[in-house]
């Protein structure tokens, strides 16, 4: 965790100074009132990069045994983040063009059996109703303009 | 007397069976989400906001204000049967309620918590009514450098008053404001850090941020050690829910303490409900006779904490409505909906929005009463609700999320920064880095700005501004003290314990 600590004080300086080099494209002065665009993030930028430096300093500076010894527990944990992650990262990229629908039922079926679901007839039937309930209640109900994707053509919202 | 006619003026619009309603569902859904271990309060307001969207603004606060006073009674629901803290601020209930529960007085722990929780919630609105009108007149005097110090002593006591890491929360604020930064420059119509990305160019969303970390993130982090629970299985009567006399007589002082304390924290940016409770619960030790008792099974354990973090919600509603400054994550996310709703909060909504104003004071009455009952009557309901399995309840929340945040703008990129908060909050959890600052700043960014730069024009560019004039010098040596005063007790702790070690 010692490790994780010093990679995340050192991605957060750097990316202060990318802010910081940012804002400094865009009119920063603060003479007579004038204020600019860029004022603001350059100077959070410079609070960013000194706090983020004290973090990567306090990170070096601490001895180990002050930290938990993993970043992940145990494995299996990470295992399981990582194919919630996996999965969501999917349904967000299909969401144009396969459809909401189909996008949150890949979410359904990617996430049950994560969380400890087996029974893979309740894993289907939840992955079906669910998007089947959001289209009525967001789409026909609400009014949502949902994208729809392949559906488009056999699932109408008006 | 002007008051009273205000109060009463709310109570009809608060009273109408549409209001009404929203603020059962609301204290209702309050109540399941704050018993739900994994969801905070702000996580459910989060994903539940664009429910209200088609509301009226009144409305759809009473609904949220009815949700936020909810989600502080269901915690203790948990706390007391499976020792898991539903919340944060239900914490402390864990020590003794559930070893009252082990003892076989699962319903009286339920019970003293449910009327402190409803005698607290109503004294702090009682509270809230008479301190919001004397702060309004005086925050009716406040100009742009003022209202920049008070934004800046808001962060500065969240970050020092959040908990754990001072360094971290500051972290979280800094990164909370640069997020607000991207989009078109409010006074000069430029486009600032969209990196070319056109959905970059309205600007982030604070609901994008709100969900993403509390609600994705929360959702990730369960992922990693999945919670079996287990109740204490004692069937619960309502007959055994209220108190005797003698648990009468050992609360009634708790009670009171822990509304005053709770009510007092509560209007502090940043300490909000759980460090009340904390609070509470060690000035009631302090106070008891048989301190010896706490943590086995003292009803005073209880009482104090419940009641402090339920009066909590009334104070953290002063700074929300009469100075337009959230505390807490759950009030951002509130003075987010607010905005969203084109509604100014401030001093000058009691002028110009007085039948909000007050129709959502008045529900918190109600609500409190219909909270009352129904943490009474229900509890065996909530009990089999608790036991929804966590691998339909995550999906869910996941969906509800994604759905709830494109419904918004109608936006998939709305979606993709989804994922990129959500992803942020589970590393935010994975380094105990508080979540509230970042949603808090997010909120308050563009504020802050706008009052820094018309300040500046008024100052043609001279930073004296904020020094000369009094209320915004003592604001931000308060902010000062907020940030330092967390570093200068841990110095003290150190070399108090060097001198004990010598």
């Amino acid at each position: 965790m010692k490790r994780a600590e010093q990679v995340l004080g050192a991605v957060l300086l750097l990316f202060a100074i990318y802010i910081g080099y940012e804002s400094t494209l865009i009119e920063t002065g603060a003479d007579f009132g004038k204020v600019g665009a860029g004022f603001m993030p350059f100077w959070l930028s410079v609070g960013l990069g000194i706090t983020s430096a004290a973090l990567l300093g306090r990170a070096v500076a601490l001895p180990a045994d002050r930290y938990p010894p993993a970043f992940f527990p145990d494995r299996a944990g990470g295992m399981r983040v990582f194919w919630v992650f996996a999965g969501y990262l999917l349904a967000v990229v299909v969401m144009k063009p396969l459809g909401m629908m189909i996008s949150l039922a890949m979410i359904m079926a990617a996430a049950m059996p994560v969380f400890g679901s087996r029974n893979w007839k309740i894993i289907v039937f939840t992955s079906i109703a669910t998007p089947v309930c959001v289209y009525v209640v967001f789409g026909l109900w609400l009014k949502v303009d949902l994208p729809m994707g392949i559906l488009e053509n056999v699932l109408s919202i008006y | 007397m002007e008051t009273l006619q205000q109060l009463m003026m709310g109570f009809q619009i608060a009273i109408t069976p549409i209001n009404l309603l929203l603020c059962f569902l609301g204290a209702l859904a309050g109540t399941i989400i704050g018993a739900l271990p994994g969801i905070g309060p702000s996580a459910g307001l989060a994903i539940l906001l664009p429910l209200t969207f088609s509301m009226n603004p009144t409305s759809a606060m009473i609904m949220m204000a009815g949700l936020y006073c909810g989600s502080m009674y269901g915690g203790t629901i948990t706390s007391v049967l499976i020792n898991v803290p539903g919340e944060s601020s239900s914490v402390m209930t864990c020590l003794d309620g559930y070893q009252m529960a082990l003892q076989g007085r699962a319903g009286k722990a339920l019970g003293i918590a449910a009327i402190g929780s409803f005698i607290a919630g109503t004294a702090s609105v009682v509270f809230l009514m008479l301190l919001s009108i004397p702060l309004v007149k005086f925050a009716l005097s406040f100009g742009p450098p003022e209202y920049f110090a008070l934004m800046l002593m808001g962060l500065c006591t969240i970050a020092g008053l959040t908990g754990g890491s001072v360094l971290k929360a500051l972290l979280g604020t800094f990164l909370g404001l640069l997020i607000s930064t991207p989009g078109m420059d409010a006074f000069s119509g430029l486009p600032r850090l969209t990196f070319g990305l056109t959905g970059l160019l309205g600007g982030v969303d604070f609901l994008v941020v709100a969900v993403g970390l509390f609600g994705i993130g929360e959702v990730l982090f369960n992922a990693e050690q999945i919670m079996k629970m287990e109740f204490v299985t004692e069937k619960i009567r309502i007959k055994e829910v209220w108190p005797n006399r003698a648990e009468w007589r050992a609360s009634a002082m708790p009670i009171t303490r822990g509304t005053i304390i709770g009510f007092l924290v509560g209007v502090l940016p940043g300490a909000g409900a759980t460090i009340a409770s904390f609070i509470s619960y060690a000035a009631e030790k302090r106070f008891s006779k048989h301190p010896e008792q706490f943590g086995k099974g003292a009803i005073e354990g209880v009482a104090g904490p419940e009641s402090a973090n339920n009066a909590s919600t009334g104070g953290a509603m002063v700074p929300l409505l009469t100075l337009g400054i959230p505390g807490s994550g759950t009030t951002a996310i509130m003075l987010g909906a607010l905005m969203m709703f084109g509604l100014q909060p401030g001093p000058l909504l009691f002028q110009k929005n007085p039948d909000f104003v007050w129709g959502v004071i008045a529900s918190m009455y109600i609500g409190n009463i219909m909270l009352l009952v129904m943490n009474i009557a229900c509890i065996p309901l909530f009990v089999k609700i608790l036991k929804i399995p966590n691998a339909l309840l995550f999906p869910l929340i996941i969906v509800f999320a994604t759905v709830g945040v494109y419904s918004v703008d109608g936006n998939i990129f709305d979606v993709w920064m989804l994922y990129v908060f959500g992803v942020m909050g589970y590393f935010m959890k994975k380094f105990d880095m508080p979540p509230a600052p970042v949603v808090l700043s997010v909120v308050l960014g563009p504020m802050i700005e706008r009052a820094l730069r018309q300040s500046l024009t008024m100052s043609l560019g001279s930073y004296d501004i904020f020094f000369t004039r009094p209320i915004s010098a003592v604001l931000l040596l308060l902010g000062l003290a907020a940030v330092l005063w967390p570093v200068i007790d841990m110095v003290r702790q150190r070399r108090r314990a060097r001198t004990g070690s010598r």
